[in-house]
């Protein structure tokens, strides 16, 4: 679907077949529980049904057109919860509001934070690499960077990840 | 395994979440009625009556009112169904109206319902006057706003609340704001005061987690101040929150653990109980319960989330590690008995992570009575 230059409105069912679980993934490692990840997916296939008609394949493809919209759903969120931060003292609450009481979930929201709290936009390559599934030419595309760029943030995201890890150990 | 195998490993299977099943059939039916034309996603319509409705003369400005305002109300009545959270529903229909408006730099703002039980106080306001930029993916910009609550006796929502969480949707010209506090506000009726200080599009600028240390996004360097400052108050009357609050301390000891029951809040959106964990001869940080539920006549609710209420092990109090627990679906009538069940917990020391967790097994059945 990559090459199509248009998209067809009655196709988009196909589309969210196709990518509403690679959406879901990405949404859901950036949010904090499964219940926003949902309701931001949502609202990115409704703007992509909404907006069908301003795609055009020569910006970069379906995936690319996609995922932008669903970062910028991802963003809008963070803008929303912003009142959030200002509880005084409840950083910390917040910032564990969603962590779930499962060990293996509480070791993925670990790697989770470590991956949010990585420099630049290493930490949004590594999402859309591995939740999304993107490659670095769509993720430049979608964050808008060179190819050669996202490859060089994939890259140093992992070894960031990698000597907290050896910390770890 | 390398290293390098083992962080790309942990990668790629921290994110291969699969949404619930109820959850994914939520998600499709929300895209199918999109895709039939039953829901609008199309701001155009809407956009095009509220810019129309400026220049009119008072009397057809009149003569639309009573539209604008079934408009808004559709609005926040599709941010509550589409947060996906029955809690909220709930909280929806039986809210006070308040239909409050209140005008200040060219912006008016509108208190339509306010509802506190004794999980949470919602509102649901909307935001009038605003022109959204339209941003280069031809989205519509999302509202930010600052907003502040206080309770019957002046005190800020921060003395009781224990997070905050808003969802909204926008078409041009209008934006719809459903915000809760959650945690347990003061039991009595009295006057509570909302105060907007200030609504925009496109914020300050700094957006937690895109703006980093170090980060060049011109957003992160270069805020620019979109906000429109101002004082929208609202001052409206609540009835005594709804619900029942049982206070233990409820406990039960296997082996060398003791789980506690301090409090349980029984709503009609939503359940909250707080429990505390001590094991002797080890200070806990952080804990969990494995597959934990609330009964009460003939229902079961998961306990899939926690708030960790005591993050400084030294603040803990006699009951030890002290974790929130919120389900989003609460009961009207809460009298009966209830039981909580933990058939299994993990829990780790001092800095360990979670791979130093220690398992242990019960179960441990707490049982309270709701007269």
């Amino acid at each position: 679907m990559s090459a199509t230059d248009r998209l067809d409105p009655a196709s988009f069912g196909q589309l969210y077949e196709t990518h509403r679980l690679a959406v879901f993934r990405y949404l859901r490692a950036r949010t904090q529980n499964e219940a926003d990840a949902l309701d931001l997916a949502a609202v990115t296939f409704e703007r992509a049904f909404a907006g069908i008609g301003r795609f055009r394949g020569r910006d970069g493809g379906v995936e690319a057109w996609l995922f932008r919209i669903a970062r910028n759903c991802a963003i809008d969120a963070h803008r929303r919860r912003r009142p959030t931060v200002e509880l005084t003292g409840a950083d910390d609450q917040l910032g564990r509001a969603a962590a779930s009481t499962d060990r293996q979930e509480h070791e993925r929201i670990e790697l989770l934070d470590l991956v949010a709290r990585l420099p630049g936009d290493q930490g949004e390559a590594l999402l859309l690499r591995y939740a999304a599934g993107l490659t670095a030419r769509e993720i430049g595309l979608v964050i808008g960077k060179r190819e050669a760029a996202v490859q060089k943030h994939i890259e140093r995201g992992l070894a960031t990840l990698r000597e907290a890890f050896d910390d770890h150990d | 395994m390398t290293t390098t195998d083992r962080v790309e490993f942990l990668l790629r299977r921290a994110v291969a979440v699969n949404p619930s099943e109820d959850g994914l059939r939520r998600l499709d039916e929300r895209v199918a009625r999109v895709m039939a034309g039953t829901v609008s996603t199309q701001p155009r319509a809407r956009a095009t009556r509220v810019r129309f409705l400026r220049p009119l003369a008072l009397a057809a400005a009149l003569l639309l009112a009573a539209g604008a305002v079934g408009a808004s109300l559709g609005l926040l009545d599709q941010t509550i169904d589409e947060s996906a959270l029955p809690g909220w529903r709930v909280a929806w229909d039986r809210a006070e109206i308040i239909s409050q408006r209140q005008t200040d730099a060219g912006v008016t703002v509108s208190l339509e319902r306010a509802y506190a039980d004794v999980n949470q106080v919602l509102v649901g306001f909307t935001v009038e006057g605003l022109e959204s930029p339209t941003l280069a993916s031809g989205m519509t910009e999302s509202l930010s706003w600052t907003a502040d609550l206080r309770d019957p006796a002046g005190r800020p929502a921060e003395h009781w609340a224990t997070s905050i969480t808003a969802s909204g949707r926008d078409v041009t010209g209008l934006s719809a704001v459903i915000q809760t506090w959650l945690g347990a506000p003061p039991a009595t009726a009295g006057t509570w005061e909302l105060t907007v200080t200030s609504v925009g599009y496109g914020g300050t600028g700094f957006v937690p987690g895109e703006c980093t240390v170090g980060a060049t996004e011109p957003q992160c360097v270069d805020p620019v101040d979109r906000m429109i400052h101002g004082t929208w108050r609202f001052a409206f009357d609540l009835p005594v929150p709804a619900g029942a609050l049982v206070v233990g301390p409820v406990g039960e000891t296997v082996g060398s653990a003791t789980i506690t029951l301090t409090e349980l809040r029984i709503g009609p959106s939503a359940i909250t109980s707080r429990l505390a964990l001590i094991v002797d001869g080890d200070v806990v940080s952080y804990w969990g319960p494995t597959n934990a539920s609330v009964r009460f006549s003939g229902s079961s609710y998961g306990l899939s989330n926690a708030t960790h209420i005591t993050t400084d092990p030294a603040a803990q109090g006699p009951h030890g590690d002290e974790n929130e627990f919120p389900i989003d679906t609460g009961v009207a009538a809460p009298a009966g008995t209830w039981l909580i069940e933990v058939p299994e917990l993990w829990y780790v020391t001092g800095d360990a992570d979670a791979d130093a967790a220690i398992t242990l097994r019960g179960p441990w059945t707490l049982e309270v009575t709701v007269p």
